[in-house]
C-alpha cells in the first residue's frame, strides 16, 4: 500500500519478481552442480556401497514406493505432524495469551514452561514409548512437545506486549474484558502467532525426524533400520531425503500462509 | 447536555510508607459546564494523572471527582479522551477506529457507520474512510482521535496534549481547527497541554499546575471574546496576550528577562 516512503534499505530486502526468477535460477543451477559433484565421487573409483550413485538412490525410492509402503509412511509421518502441530496450536495460543495478559497466570506457568522447554526429548523417548507405544501416538506426542514452545511463547509475547496505550483506550469506554481480548489483544497478537506457528511447524518435522530414528520400528524410521541393517546406503539416503523434502517445504508452505493473512503488521504500524 | 466537572479534595499517592510518593495533594477544581479549560504545567507535574482520573482511569488516594452528579468510579461514556500519541488501533479502517466507542457501548452497526461517517466529515477526513492509521499523517491521525472521542457523543471531552506529538504548522491548523468545532457545539473541555500559547488561544480559562506534589499555583480567565478560530493573528498580537503569556510562564517558573549562560 504506503510504497512511497519504503526506506532504500527495505527496497534492496524486498526483492523484485525479476530478482526472484533470477535467485530460482541460481539456486537451481548451483544444485544441479552439487548433482554433479556427487556423481563425479560416485563414479571415480569409489565403491559403490560407500557412494551411492544418484541412480541408486531412485531406484532405493522406487523400490520402497513400489513394495515398502513408503507413501504409507509419508503419510502417517505428515499425520502426525499436522496432529501434533494442531494440538499444540490449539493448547499454546490461548495458554500463551491467558500468560500474556494475566501476571498472576505468568507467574504460575512460567517456571514449568521454560523446565520443560529444557528437556533433553531424546532421553525421554524411552518413557514416551512406555506411555504411548511405537506407533502413531509417540509421533504425534512429539511433534507436540516440539511445536509447542514456539507457538506458546511467540502468543505470550505478543499478548504481553499489546500497547499500553490500545489497552487504555479500550478501557476508557469501559469496554469488557472480552471486548479488550477479541478487538485489542487477539488482532495485535496475529503476526506474533503466526511467527510461532511458522517456528512451530518447522520444530515439528524436526520432533518427528528424532521420533523416527530413535524409535526406528515402524514408519519412515523404521524404513531406515531396514536399510541400514543391510549396509545399503542408497537406501538409508533416500529416505532421508524425503525427510528433508518435509522438512523443508512444510514451513515454506505455512510462510506462505502467513504472508497471505497478514494485512498489517507490527513495524508498518510503528510500534 | 454538557456537564460540569467537580474535582473535590483529590490526592494521588503510589507506593506506601517511605517510598511512598505524592503525585498530587489536595487538589480542588470546579469546571462549569461548556467551559474550555487548559491545565498547563511541566512534564511530570501530574496533570496526566489528574485527566485519567477525570476518565476513571485511575483510581484516587482521597476524594471525589464528579461529571455532572455523577461520582467518578470507572469510565463512563460521558466522558470521552483523546490521546497524545493517537493510540489508533493499526488493524482499524478510520472508519473502524472512529465507530470503537459505538461498538463498544452496544450500537448496532448500520448506526455506528452512519454517525461516525458524519464525524468524519466533520474532523475534514472525508475520503479516508477505509485507509488504515499507518497510511495518514498525524494530525490526521489525531482527527481520527477526535472523531472517535466525539462519536460517542460524550458531555465532557477529556484532551491530554493532543497536539504534543505534532509539527508545529499541523499544531496551528489542528487547534484552530478544533475551536471551529467546539464554538459550533460547545462541550466541556479539558484540555492538558505544557504550551502556553496554545493554552490562552483555546481557553476560557488557564490552570496552572506546580510539582512536587503537584497543586494548582494559578487559575485565571482568558478575556479574548468568541468565536476566536478565525482571527488567530488578531489575538496574538493583543497586548493582553502578552501579557498574559508573561504571567503564565513565571508561574512555570520560566523566567523570560534571564540570560542565558553562555559556554565559554
Amino acid at each position: 500500500m504506503a510504497t512511497a516512503d519504503e526506506s532504500p534499505l527495505r527496497q534492496r530486502l524486498t526483492l523484485s519478481m525479476d530478482d526472484r526468477n533470477h535467485q530460482l535460477i541460481l539456486q537451481a543451477g548451483f544444485g544441479v552442480f552439487l548433482l554433479a559433484l556427487y556423481s563425479a565421487f560416485a563414479y571415480l573409483g569409489y565403491p559403490s556401497e560407500r557412494i551411492p550413485s544418484i541412480l541408486m538412490i531412485v531406484e532405493a525410492l522406487q523400490v520402497q514406493i513400489a513394495e515398502e509402503g513408503l507413501l504409507g509412511a509419508v503419510w502417517d509421518a505428515l499425520y502426525a505432524i499436522f496432529i501434533g502441530f494442531f494440538l499444540a496450536t490449539l493448547v499454546g495460543i490461548p495458554m500463551g495469551i491467558l500468560m500474556g495478559v494475566s501476571r498472576t497466570i505468568e507467574e504460575l506457568l512460567d517456571p514449568y514452561v521454560n523446565a520443560i522447554y529444557v528437556v533433553p526429548y531424546a532421553a525421554i523417548v524411552p518413557a514416551l514409548i512406555v506411555w504411548f507405544g511405537t506407533g502413531i501416538r509417540i509421533r504425534v506426542a512429539i511433534c507436540f512437545l516440539f511445536a509447542f514452545f514456539p507457538i506458546v511463547i511467540n502468543s505470550f509475547e505478543g499478548a504481553r506486549t499489546t500497547p499500553e496505550g490500545l489497552l487504555e483506550v479500550a478501557e476508557s469506554f469501559n469496554a469488557s474484558w472480552l471486548f479488550t481480548m477479541k478487538n485489542v489483544v487477539l488482532p495485535y497478537e496475529i503476526p506474533y502467532i503466526l511467527a510461532g506457528l511458522r517456528m512451530g511447524i518447522g520444530r515439528a518435522v524436526r520432533g518427528l525426524v528424532l521420533v523416527e530414528i530413535i524409535v526406528a520400528v515402524t514408519g519412515l524410521g523404521g524404513l531406515i533400520q531396514n536399510w541400514s541393517a543391510a549396509f545399503r546406503l542408497e537406501g538409508v539416503i533416500s529416505v532421508v531425503l524425503v525427510l528433508m523434502f518435509l522438512g523443508v517445504t512444510l514451513p515454506w508452505l505455512m510462510g506462505k500462509v502467513y504472508d497471505r493473512l497478514i494485512w498489517w503488521d507490527v513495524e508498518r504500524a510503528g510500534f | 447536555m454538557p456537564k460540569s466537572i467537580t474535582v473535590d479534595r483529590v490526592s494521588k499517592t503510589y507506593g506506601s510508607g517511605e517510598d511512598a510518593v505524592h503525585v498530587l495533594d489536595d487538589i480542588s477544581i470546579s469546571i462549569p459546564e461548556k467551559q474550555f479549560v487548559c491545565i498547563l504545567g511541566p512534564s511530570g507535574c501530574g496533570k496526566t494523572t489528574l485527566m485519567k482520573m477525570m476518565d476513571g482511569l485511575i483510581d484516587l488516594s482521597a476524594g471525589e471527582i464528579r461529571i455532572g452528579d455523577n461520582v467518578i468510579t470507572e469510565p463512563t461514556p460521558e466522558a470521552a479522551l483523546v490521546f497524545q500519541n493517537f493510540e489508533l488501533f493499526p488493524w482499524r479502517t478510520t472508519l473502524e477506529n472512529v465507530e470503537l466507542g459505538l461498538e463498544i457501548l452496544g450500537v448496532d452497526k448500520s448506526t455506528r457507520r452512519e454517525r461516525a461517517r458524519t464525524w468524519i466529515d466533520r474532523v475534514g477526513l472525508d475520503g479516508f474512510e477505509e485507509s488504515y492509521p499507518s497510511e495518514l499523517s498525524g494530525g490526521m491521525q489525531q482527527r481520527v482521535g477526535l472523531a472517535r472521542a466525539l462519536c460517542v457523543d460524550p458531555e465532557v471531552i477529556l484532551m491530554d496534549e493532543p497536539f504534543g506529538a505534532l509539527d508545529a504548522q499541523t499544531k496551528d491548523k489542528m487547534q484552530t481547527q478544533l475551536l471551529q468545532l467546539w464554538e459550533q457545539e460547545k462541550k466541556t473541555v479539558v484540555f492538558v497541554t505544557h504550551d502556553i500559547r496554545e493554552s490562552i488561544f483555546l481557553a476560557d480559562r488557564v490552570l496552572v499546575m506546580g510539582t512536587k506534589p503537584s497543586s494548582i499555583v494559578e487559575d485565571i480567565e482568558i478575556p479574548f471574546e468568541r468565536p476566536r478560530w478565525k482571527r488567530r493573528v488578531e489575538i496574538e498580537n493583543d497586548e493582553r496576550f502578552a501579557e498574559i503569556e508573561q504571567l503564565l510562564r513565571e508561574r512555570l517558573g520560566l523566567k523570560a528577562e534571564e540570560e542565558p549562560e553562555v559556554v565559554q
